[in-house]
Protein backbone atom coordinates (compact mmCIF):
# COMPACT_ATOMS: atom_id res chain seq x y z
CA UNK A 1 0.00 0.00 0.00
CA UNK A 2 1.04 3.51 -0.49
CA UNK A 3 -0.08 6.04 2.06
CA UNK A 4 1.08 9.59 1.98
CA UNK A 5 0.20 12.34 4.40
CA UNK A 6 0.98 16.03 3.90
CA UNK A 7 0.93 18.71 6.62
CA UNK A 8 -1.78 16.84 8.50
CA UNK A 9 -3.15 18.44 11.67
CA UNK A 10 -6.05 17.58 13.91
CA UNK A 11 -6.88 20.26 16.43
CA UNK A 12 -9.94 19.69 18.63
CA UNK A 13 -9.41 22.91 20.57
CA UNK A 14 -6.49 25.32 20.94
CA UNK A 15 -5.52 23.44 24.08
CA UNK A 16 -6.13 20.02 22.55
CA UNK A 17 -3.87 19.43 19.56
CA UNK A 18 -3.92 15.76 18.63
CA UNK A 19 -1.72 15.96 15.55
CA UNK A 20 0.47 18.79 14.33
CA UNK A 21 1.91 19.04 10.79
CA UNK A 22 2.40 15.34 10.20
CA UNK A 23 4.23 14.35 7.03
CA UNK A 24 5.16 10.86 5.96
CA UNK A 25 4.95 8.40 3.09
CA UNK A 26 5.02 4.64 3.36
CA UNK A 27 7.16 2.43 1.18
CA UNK A 28 5.26 1.04 -1.81
CA UNK A 29 5.69 -2.57 -0.74
CA UNK A 30 4.47 -2.09 2.83
CA UNK A 31 1.65 -4.48 3.60
CA UNK A 32 1.56 -4.19 7.38
CA UNK A 33 2.08 -0.76 8.91
CA UNK A 34 2.35 -0.48 12.67
CA UNK A 35 2.04 2.62 14.85
CA UNK A 36 3.87 2.64 18.13
CA UNK A 37 4.60 5.32 20.68
CA UNK A 38 3.43 6.63 24.04
CA UNK A 39 -0.26 6.90 24.87
CA UNK A 40 -1.72 10.23 23.90
CA UNK A 41 0.87 10.63 21.18
CA UNK A 42 -1.67 10.72 18.35
CA UNK A 43 -1.81 7.08 17.19
CA UNK A 44 -5.58 6.77 17.48
CA UNK A 45 -6.22 10.12 15.85
CA UNK A 46 -3.99 9.32 12.90
CA UNK A 47 -5.69 5.93 12.43
CA UNK A 48 -9.10 7.57 12.51
CA UNK A 49 -8.04 10.18 9.96
CA UNK A 50 -6.50 7.56 7.65
CA UNK A 51 -9.67 5.47 7.93
CA UNK A 52 -11.97 8.39 7.19
CA UNK A 53 -13.71 8.26 10.56
CA UNK A 54 -12.78 11.88 11.19
CA UNK A 55 -11.72 14.75 9.01
CA UNK A 56 -8.43 16.59 9.52
CA UNK A 57 -8.30 20.23 10.54
CA UNK A 58 -5.74 20.83 7.80
CA UNK A 59 -3.70 18.72 5.43
CA UNK A 60 -4.16 15.97 2.89
CA UNK A 61 -4.23 12.18 2.90
CA UNK A 62 -3.45 10.03 -0.13
CA UNK A 63 -4.26 6.33 -0.40
CA UNK A 64 -2.47 4.82 -3.38
CA UNK A 65 -1.96 8.31 -4.83
CA UNK A 66 -5.67 9.19 -4.60
CA UNK A 67 -6.57 12.00 -2.27
CA UNK A 68 -9.14 11.16 0.39
CA UNK A 69 -12.25 13.21 -0.35
CA UNK A 70 -13.51 14.64 2.94
CA UNK A 71 -17.12 15.25 1.87
CA UNK A 72 -19.75 13.14 3.66
CA UNK A 73 -20.77 10.77 0.87
CA UNK A 74 -17.32 9.90 -0.53
CA UNK A 75 -16.00 9.54 3.01
CA UNK A 76 -18.74 7.07 3.82
CA UNK A 77 -18.11 4.98 0.72
CA UNK A 78 -14.41 5.04 1.56
CA UNK A 79 -15.19 3.69 5.04
CA UNK A 80 -17.31 0.95 3.49
CA UNK A 81 -14.28 -0.35 1.60
CA UNK A 82 -12.27 -0.69 4.80
CA UNK A 83 -12.55 -2.59 8.04
CA UNK A 84 -12.09 -1.26 11.56
CA UNK A 85 -11.57 -2.65 15.00
CA UNK A 86 -11.29 -0.49 18.08
CA UNK A 87 -9.71 -0.93 21.46
CA UNK A 88 -13.04 -1.14 23.26
CA UNK A 89 -15.35 -3.88 22.12
CA UNK A 90 -17.69 -2.12 19.79
CA UNK A 91 -20.04 -4.86 18.84
CA UNK A 92 -23.77 -4.15 18.95
CA UNK A 93 -24.96 -5.67 22.26
CA UNK A 94 -28.52 -6.35 21.10
CA UNK A 95 -27.43 -8.52 18.17
CA UNK A 96 -25.89 -12.00 18.18
CA UNK A 97 -22.35 -12.54 16.90
CA UNK A 98 -23.80 -13.70 13.59
CA UNK A 99 -26.20 -10.75 13.31
CA UNK A 100 -23.38 -8.33 14.07
CA UNK A 101 -21.61 -9.57 10.96
CA UNK A 102 -24.77 -9.84 8.85
CA UNK A 103 -25.89 -6.24 9.46
CA UNK A 104 -23.21 -4.48 7.38
CA UNK A 105 -23.15 -7.23 4.75
CA UNK A 106 -26.87 -6.90 4.10
CA UNK A 107 -27.53 -3.22 4.80
CA UNK A 108 -24.28 -1.67 3.56
CA UNK A 109 -22.98 -4.09 0.96
CA UNK A 110 -26.36 -5.18 -0.35
CA UNK A 111 -25.79 -8.92 -0.12
CA UNK A 112 -28.75 -11.29 -0.01
CA UNK A 113 -29.40 -12.79 3.43
CA UNK A 114 -28.43 -16.25 2.22
CA UNK A 115 -25.10 -15.12 0.78
CA UNK A 116 -24.37 -12.91 3.76
CA UNK A 117 -25.05 -15.76 6.14
CA UNK A 118 -22.70 -18.05 4.26
CA UNK A 119 -19.97 -15.40 4.38
CA UNK A 120 -20.57 -14.58 8.04
CA UNK A 121 -20.54 -18.21 9.17
CA UNK A 122 -17.33 -18.84 7.22
CA UNK A 123 -15.79 -15.81 8.93
CA UNK A 124 -16.83 -16.97 12.39
CA UNK A 125 -15.40 -20.38 11.60
CA UNK A 126 -12.12 -18.86 10.40
CA UNK A 127 -11.68 -17.04 13.69
CA UNK A 128 -12.59 -20.07 15.80
CA UNK A 129 -16.06 -18.87 16.75
CA UNK A 130 -18.25 -21.44 15.02
CA UNK A 131 -19.88 -22.45 18.32
CA UNK A 132 -20.66 -18.90 19.34
CA UNK A 133 -22.62 -17.56 16.38
CA UNK A 134 -25.91 -17.32 18.27
CA UNK A 135 -24.45 -15.67 21.37
CA UNK A 136 -24.77 -12.00 22.16
CA UNK A 137 -21.62 -10.00 23.00
CA UNK A 138 -22.56 -10.05 26.70
CA UNK A 139 -22.16 -13.84 26.67
CA UNK A 140 -18.70 -13.76 25.06
CA UNK A 141 -15.28 -13.18 26.62
CA UNK A 142 -13.29 -10.08 25.69
CA UNK A 143 -11.07 -12.08 23.38
CA UNK A 144 -14.04 -13.69 21.66
CA UNK A 145 -15.68 -10.29 21.25
CA UNK A 146 -12.57 -8.91 19.58
CA UNK A 147 -12.45 -11.90 17.27
CA UNK A 148 -16.11 -11.35 16.33
CA UNK A 149 -15.13 -7.72 15.72
CA UNK A 150 -12.35 -8.92 13.43
CA UNK A 151 -14.71 -11.28 11.64
CA UNK A 152 -17.10 -8.36 11.09
CA UNK A 153 -14.32 -6.08 9.88
CA UNK A 154 -13.06 -8.76 7.48
CA UNK A 155 -16.40 -10.07 6.19
CA UNK A 156 -16.61 -7.77 3.17
CA UNK A 157 -12.95 -8.37 2.23
CA UNK A 158 -11.77 -4.84 3.04
CA UNK A 159 -8.99 -3.24 1.03
CA UNK A 160 -7.49 -2.00 4.25
CA UNK A 161 -7.94 -3.26 7.80
CA UNK A 162 -7.41 -0.68 10.55
CA UNK A 163 -6.94 -1.87 14.12
CA UNK A 164 -6.70 0.61 16.98
CA UNK A 165 -4.92 -1.08 19.89
CA UNK A 166 -7.03 -4.21 19.42
CA UNK A 167 -5.61 -6.03 22.44
CA UNK A 168 -5.11 -3.22 24.96
CA UNK A 169 -8.21 -4.03 26.95
CA UNK A 170 -7.54 -7.78 27.14
CA UNK A 171 -5.80 -9.97 29.70
CA UNK A 172 -2.61 -11.73 28.52
CA UNK A 173 -4.20 -15.01 27.50
CA UNK A 174 -6.89 -13.32 25.41
CA UNK A 175 -4.28 -10.97 24.02
CA UNK A 176 -2.45 -13.99 22.69
CA UNK A 177 -5.55 -15.51 21.09
CA UNK A 178 -6.36 -12.25 19.30
CA UNK A 179 -2.76 -11.59 18.25
CA UNK A 180 -2.62 -15.07 16.72
CA UNK A 181 -5.61 -14.22 14.56
CA UNK A 182 -4.07 -10.89 13.52
CA UNK A 183 -0.81 -12.65 12.73
CA UNK A 184 -2.69 -15.04 10.49
CA UNK A 185 -4.29 -12.05 8.71
CA UNK A 186 -0.89 -10.41 8.22
CA UNK A 187 0.45 -13.61 6.68
CA UNK A 188 -2.57 -13.95 4.40
CA UNK A 189 -1.54 -10.78 2.58
CA UNK A 190 -4.21 -8.50 4.06
CA UNK A 191 -3.25 -4.83 4.12
CA UNK A 192 -3.28 -3.80 7.75
CA UNK A 193 -2.52 -0.69 9.73
CA UNK A 194 -2.58 -1.14 13.47
CA UNK A 195 -1.45 0.59 16.60
CA UNK A 196 -0.21 -1.42 19.51
CA UNK A 197 1.75 -1.50 22.73
CA UNK A 198 2.88 -5.07 22.02
CA UNK A 199 6.43 -4.34 20.94
CA UNK A 200 7.33 -7.95 20.28
CA UNK A 201 4.34 -8.35 18.00
CA UNK A 202 5.05 -5.04 16.25
CA UNK A 203 8.60 -6.10 15.56
CA UNK A 204 7.55 -9.47 14.18
CA UNK A 205 4.54 -8.45 12.12
CA UNK A 206 5.38 -5.01 10.73
CA UNK A 207 6.85 -4.22 7.35
CA UNK A 208 7.15 -0.63 8.42
CA UNK A 209 6.89 1.07 11.80
CA UNK A 210 5.76 4.60 12.46
CA UNK A 211 6.71 6.16 15.77
CA UNK A 212 4.32 8.83 17.02
CA UNK A 213 4.78 11.06 20.04
CA UNK A 214 3.39 14.43 21.05
CA UNK A 215 1.28 14.66 17.92
CA UNK A 216 4.10 14.23 15.43
CA UNK A 217 5.80 11.38 13.60
CA UNK A 218 9.30 10.97 14.98
CA UNK A 219 10.29 8.24 12.56
CA UNK A 220 9.12 5.92 9.82
CA UNK A 221 11.40 2.96 9.37
CA UNK A 222 11.65 -0.80 9.17
CA UNK A 223 11.17 -2.58 12.50
CA UNK A 224 14.86 -3.51 12.46
CA UNK A 225 15.93 0.13 12.24
CA UNK A 226 13.46 1.35 14.86
CA UNK A 227 14.13 -1.35 17.40
CA UNK A 228 17.85 -1.77 16.92
CA UNK A 229 19.05 1.61 15.85
CA UNK A 230 16.46 4.32 16.62
CA UNK A 231 17.18 7.63 14.95
CA UNK A 232 15.70 9.76 17.72
CA UNK A 233 16.78 9.64 21.37
CA UNK A 234 13.11 9.90 22.44
CA UNK A 235 12.39 6.62 20.66
CA UNK A 236 15.33 4.96 22.35
CA UNK A 237 14.13 6.16 25.75
CA UNK A 238 10.59 4.96 25.10
CA UNK A 239 11.67 1.54 23.87
CA UNK A 240 14.10 1.11 26.71
CA UNK A 241 11.31 1.79 29.18
CA UNK A 242 8.66 -0.45 27.65
CA UNK A 243 11.03 -3.32 26.82
CA UNK A 244 12.60 -3.31 30.28
CA UNK A 245 9.97 -5.57 31.84
CA UNK B 1 -17.97 -0.22 64.34
CA UNK B 2 -20.07 0.96 67.22
CA UNK B 3 -21.32 3.93 65.21
CA UNK B 4 -22.44 1.86 62.28
CA UNK B 5 -24.27 -0.71 64.42
CA UNK B 6 -26.11 2.02 66.30
CA UNK B 7 -27.00 3.64 62.96
CA UNK B 8 -28.41 0.36 61.70
CA UNK B 9 -30.40 -0.21 64.90
CA UNK B 10 -31.81 3.32 64.60
CA UNK B 11 -32.67 2.51 61.01
CA UNK B 12 -34.41 -0.71 62.10
CA UNK B 13 -36.37 1.26 64.70
CA UNK B 14 -37.58 3.74 62.09
CA UNK B 15 -38.46 0.86 59.74
CA UNK B 16 -40.63 -0.72 62.44
CA UNK B 17 -42.43 2.59 63.02
CA UNK B 18 -43.06 3.01 59.31
CA UNK B 19 -44.28 -0.58 59.04
CA UNK B 20 -46.72 -0.18 61.93
CA UNK B 21 -47.99 3.15 60.58
CA UNK B 22 -48.80 1.53 57.27
CA UNK B 23 -50.50 -1.38 59.06
CA UNK B 24 -52.55 1.06 61.11
CA UNK B 25 -53.58 2.97 58.01
CA UNK B 26 -54.55 -0.24 56.20
CA UNK B 27 -56.59 -1.30 59.24
CA UNK B 28 -58.43 2.04 59.11
CA UNK B 29 -59.18 1.58 55.39
CA UNK B 30 -60.33 -1.97 55.88
CA UNK B 31 -62.45 -1.04 58.88
CA UNK B 32 -64.13 1.77 56.93
CA UNK B 33 -64.94 -0.52 54.03
CA UNK B 34 -65.98 -3.46 56.23
CA UNK B 35 -68.24 -1.51 58.53
CA UNK B 36 -70.15 0.13 55.71
CA UNK B 37 -73.74 -0.90 55.26
CA UNK B 38 -73.67 -1.87 51.60
CA UNK B 39 -76.62 -1.50 49.34
CA UNK B 40 -75.51 -3.02 46.05
CA UNK B 41 -79.08 -3.17 44.80
CA UNK B 42 -79.22 0.62 44.54
CA UNK B 43 -76.40 0.78 42.02
CA UNK B 44 -77.56 -2.23 39.99
CA UNK B 45 -79.76 -0.32 37.49
CA UNK B 46 -76.71 1.73 36.50
CA UNK B 47 -74.34 -1.20 36.05
CA UNK B 48 -74.63 -1.29 32.29
CA UNK B 49 -73.92 2.44 32.06
CA UNK B 50 -70.81 2.01 34.16
CA UNK B 51 -69.70 -0.90 32.04
CA UNK B 52 -70.17 1.21 28.91
CA UNK B 53 -68.15 3.97 30.55
CA UNK B 54 -65.38 1.49 31.33
CA UNK B 55 -65.36 0.38 27.70
CA UNK B 56 -65.23 4.02 26.63
CA UNK B 57 -62.25 4.67 28.90
CA UNK B 58 -60.48 1.63 27.47
CA UNK B 59 -61.20 2.75 23.90
CA UNK B 60 -60.12 6.36 24.51
CA UNK B 61 -56.93 5.20 26.22
CA UNK B 62 -56.06 2.74 23.47
CA UNK B 63 -56.56 5.25 20.65
CA UNK B 64 -54.80 8.03 22.54
CA UNK B 65 -51.87 5.72 23.36
CA UNK B 66 -51.47 4.87 19.69
CA UNK B 67 -51.59 8.49 18.59
CA UNK B 68 -49.29 9.62 21.37
CA UNK B 69 -46.63 7.07 20.38
CA UNK B 70 -46.72 8.44 16.85
CA UNK B 71 -46.73 12.09 17.96
CA UNK B 72 -44.10 11.37 20.59
CA UNK B 73 -41.82 9.83 17.98
CA UNK B 74 -42.26 12.86 15.73
CA UNK B 75 -41.52 15.22 18.62
CA UNK B 76 -38.44 13.19 19.50
CA UNK B 77 -37.20 13.44 15.94
CA UNK B 78 -37.86 17.19 16.07
CA UNK B 79 -35.89 17.49 19.30
CA UNK B 80 -32.94 15.70 17.73
CA UNK B 81 -33.21 17.53 14.41
CA UNK B 82 -30.26 19.42 12.98
CA UNK B 83 -32.38 22.51 12.31
CA UNK B 84 -32.29 24.73 15.37
CA UNK B 85 -35.74 26.22 14.79
CA UNK B 86 -37.31 22.76 14.74
CA UNK B 87 -35.54 21.84 17.96
CA UNK B 88 -36.68 25.04 19.66
CA UNK B 89 -40.29 24.62 18.55
CA UNK B 90 -40.40 21.05 19.85
CA UNK B 91 -38.79 22.15 23.11
CA UNK B 92 -41.27 25.03 23.47
CA UNK B 93 -44.24 22.74 22.87
CA UNK B 94 -43.02 20.24 25.45
CA UNK B 95 -42.40 22.92 28.07
CA UNK B 96 -45.85 24.41 27.43
CA UNK B 97 -47.59 21.05 27.84
CA UNK B 98 -45.58 20.00 30.86
CA UNK B 99 -45.92 23.37 32.54
CA UNK B 100 -49.72 23.59 32.49
CA UNK B 101 -52.36 21.35 34.09
CA UNK B 102 -54.06 18.83 31.84
CA UNK B 103 -57.46 20.10 32.94
CA UNK B 104 -56.57 23.57 31.59
CA UNK B 105 -55.52 22.06 28.30
CA UNK B 106 -58.79 20.14 28.09
CA UNK B 107 -61.01 23.20 28.60
CA UNK B 108 -58.93 25.46 26.34
CA UNK B 109 -58.71 22.73 23.71
CA UNK B 110 -62.43 22.07 23.76
CA UNK B 111 -63.96 25.50 24.35
CA UNK B 112 -61.42 27.58 22.44
CA UNK B 113 -59.51 25.65 19.78
CA UNK B 114 -62.15 23.12 18.83
CA UNK B 115 -64.80 25.87 18.48
CA UNK B 116 -62.40 28.09 16.53
CA UNK B 117 -61.61 25.22 14.16
CA UNK B 118 -65.31 24.56 13.59
CA UNK B 119 -65.77 28.26 12.67
CA UNK B 120 -62.75 28.24 10.37
CA UNK B 121 -64.12 25.23 8.52
CA UNK B 122 -67.52 26.89 8.21
CA UNK B 123 -65.96 30.05 6.74
CA UNK B 124 -63.52 28.29 4.41
CA UNK B 125 -65.64 25.39 3.17
CA UNK B 126 -69.17 26.43 4.14
CA UNK B 127 -69.54 23.14 5.96
CA UNK B 128 -70.96 23.02 9.45
CA UNK B 129 -69.11 20.47 11.53
CA UNK B 130 -69.26 19.76 15.20
CA UNK B 131 -66.38 17.91 16.81
CA UNK B 132 -67.55 15.31 19.29
CA UNK B 133 -66.09 15.65 22.80
CA UNK B 134 -64.93 12.05 22.39
CA UNK B 135 -62.55 12.91 19.54
CA UNK B 136 -61.50 16.28 20.94
CA UNK B 137 -60.71 14.52 24.20
CA UNK B 138 -58.60 11.91 22.43
CA UNK B 139 -56.65 14.57 20.57
CA UNK B 140 -55.94 16.55 23.75
CA UNK B 141 -54.93 13.47 25.73
CA UNK B 142 -52.64 12.37 22.90
CA UNK B 143 -51.06 15.80 22.60
CA UNK B 144 -50.50 15.81 26.36
CA UNK B 145 -49.01 12.31 26.61
CA UNK B 146 -46.86 12.78 23.51
CA UNK B 147 -44.91 15.58 25.19
CA UNK B 148 -43.99 13.33 28.10
CA UNK B 149 -43.36 10.31 25.86
CA UNK B 150 -40.98 12.25 23.66
CA UNK B 151 -38.93 13.20 26.71
CA UNK B 152 -38.73 9.52 27.62
CA UNK B 153 -37.81 8.56 24.04
CA UNK B 154 -35.15 11.27 23.81
CA UNK B 155 -33.63 10.12 27.09
CA UNK B 156 -33.50 6.55 25.79
CA UNK B 157 -31.87 7.52 22.52
CA UNK B 158 -29.31 9.78 24.18
CA UNK B 159 -28.43 7.02 26.64
CA UNK B 160 -26.97 4.89 23.84
CA UNK B 161 -23.22 5.44 23.98
CA UNK B 162 -21.05 7.30 21.50
CA UNK B 163 -19.11 4.12 20.79
CA UNK B 164 -22.21 2.60 19.21
CA UNK B 165 -22.37 5.51 16.78
CA UNK B 166 -18.68 5.15 16.14
CA UNK B 167 -19.04 1.45 15.35
CA UNK B 168 -21.99 2.08 13.11
CA UNK B 169 -20.08 4.69 11.13
CA UNK B 170 -17.03 2.45 10.95
CA UNK B 171 -18.98 -0.33 9.24
CA UNK B 172 -20.36 2.19 6.78
CA UNK B 173 -23.91 2.70 8.04
CA UNK B 174 -25.58 6.05 7.38
CA UNK B 175 -26.87 8.05 10.35
CA UNK B 176 -30.41 6.96 9.49
CA UNK B 177 -29.34 3.31 9.43
CA UNK B 178 -27.55 3.71 12.76
CA UNK B 179 -30.77 5.00 14.31
CA UNK B 180 -32.77 2.22 12.72
CA UNK B 181 -30.56 -0.81 13.34
CA UNK B 182 -28.42 0.18 16.30
CA UNK B 183 -29.75 2.99 18.45
CA UNK B 184 -33.54 2.62 18.40
CA UNK B 185 -33.63 -1.16 19.01
CA UNK B 186 -31.44 -0.66 22.09
CA UNK B 187 -33.32 2.43 23.23
CA UNK B 188 -36.71 0.66 23.10
CA UNK B 189 -35.80 -1.64 25.94
CA UNK B 190 -34.56 1.22 28.07
CA UNK B 191 -37.72 3.29 27.61
CA UNK B 192 -40.19 0.46 28.22
CA UNK B 193 -40.64 0.83 31.99
CA UNK B 194 -41.07 4.61 31.88
CA UNK B 195 -43.41 4.37 28.88
CA UNK B 196 -45.58 1.78 30.62
CA UNK B 197 -45.89 4.13 33.59
CA UNK B 198 -46.93 6.89 31.24
CA UNK B 199 -49.60 4.74 29.58
CA UNK B 200 -51.02 3.91 33.02
CA UNK B 201 -51.09 7.68 33.68
CA UNK B 202 -52.89 8.19 30.40
CA UNK B 203 -55.65 5.76 31.42
CA UNK B 204 -56.12 7.55 34.72
CA UNK B 205 -55.88 11.01 33.15
CA UNK B 206 -58.69 10.16 30.75
CA UNK B 207 -61.05 10.50 33.74
CA UNK B 208 -60.57 14.29 33.50
CA UNK B 209 -62.43 14.27 30.20
CA UNK B 210 -65.66 14.19 32.19
CA UNK B 211 -65.48 18.01 32.32
CA UNK B 212 -66.17 18.21 28.59
CA UNK B 213 -68.88 15.58 28.95
CA UNK B 214 -67.14 12.56 27.49
CA UNK B 215 -69.16 9.62 28.76
CA UNK B 216 -66.22 7.70 30.11
CA UNK B 217 -65.95 5.55 33.20
CA UNK B 218 -65.61 8.32 35.79
CA UNK B 219 -68.50 10.36 34.42
CA UNK B 220 -70.77 7.34 34.19
CA UNK B 221 -69.93 6.33 37.73
CA UNK B 222 -70.59 9.82 39.04
CA UNK B 223 -73.95 9.76 37.30
CA UNK B 224 -74.76 6.39 38.81
CA UNK B 225 -73.80 7.56 42.27
CA UNK B 226 -75.82 10.76 41.97
CA UNK B 227 -78.94 8.98 40.80
CA UNK B 228 -78.79 6.03 43.15
CA UNK B 229 -77.71 7.87 46.29
CA UNK B 230 -75.14 5.11 46.69
CA UNK B 231 -71.51 6.17 46.95
CA UNK B 232 -69.02 3.55 47.99
CA UNK B 233 -70.95 0.99 45.91
CA UNK B 234 -70.06 3.05 42.84
CA UNK B 235 -66.57 4.21 43.78
CA UNK B 236 -65.16 0.79 44.69
CA UNK B 237 -65.95 -0.68 41.25
CA UNK B 238 -64.56 2.57 39.80
CA UNK B 239 -61.17 2.04 41.46
CA UNK B 240 -61.13 -1.66 40.56
CA UNK B 241 -62.12 -0.87 36.98
CA UNK B 242 -59.07 1.37 36.53
CA UNK B 243 -56.81 -1.22 38.16
CA UNK B 244 -58.05 -3.85 35.70
CA UNK B 245 -56.61 -1.69 32.91
CA UNK B 246 -53.45 -0.37 34.55
CA UNK B 247 -52.13 -3.54 36.19
CA UNK B 248 -51.80 -5.52 32.94
CA UNK B 249 -49.89 -2.58 31.43
CA UNK B 250 -47.05 -2.90 33.93
CA UNK B 251 -47.22 -6.68 33.66
CA UNK B 252 -46.89 -6.65 29.88
CA UNK B 253 -44.10 -4.10 30.11
CA UNK B 254 -42.14 -6.36 32.46
CA UNK B 255 -42.61 -9.29 30.07
CA UNK B 256 -41.42 -7.22 27.11
CA UNK B 257 -38.46 -5.95 29.10
CA UNK B 258 -37.39 -9.48 29.86
CA UNK B 259 -37.68 -10.40 26.21
CA UNK B 260 -35.48 -7.49 25.15
CA UNK B 261 -32.92 -8.28 27.78
CA UNK B 262 -29.43 -8.83 26.42
CA UNK B 263 -27.07 -7.12 28.83
CA UNK B 264 -25.55 -9.26 31.53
Amino acid sequence: MNIEVRDLSKIYAPSSVALQDVNFATAADTQVLVFIGPSGGGKSTLLRLLGGLESPTTGEIFHDHTQLDQRTAPLRSFRQKNGFLFQQFNLFPHLTALENILLPLVEVHGQTSANAEKTALAGLDRFGLADHSEKRPGELSGGQQQRVGLARAMAHEPELLILDEPTSALDPEMKAEVLEVIEELCESGQRIIFSTHEMGFAKAAADEVLFLAEGTVLATATPKEIFENPSDPRIATFLERVMKW
Amino acid sequence: MNGSSSTSSKFAFVSWIVGFSILGFLYFLFWTLASHDYNWKAIQPYQSNMLKGWGMTLLISAIAAGISILLGAILTAAQLASVKMTRLLARGYIELIRGTPLITQIVIGYYVFSVALEEKILILFSVRVEFAPFWVGIVILSAFSAAYLSEIFRGGIESIGKTQWESGRAIGLSDFQIYRFVVIPQAIRRVLPASAGLFADLVKNSSLLYIIAVHEFFMQTRGAVANSYASIEGYIPLAIGYLIITLPISLISRKLEARFKYEH
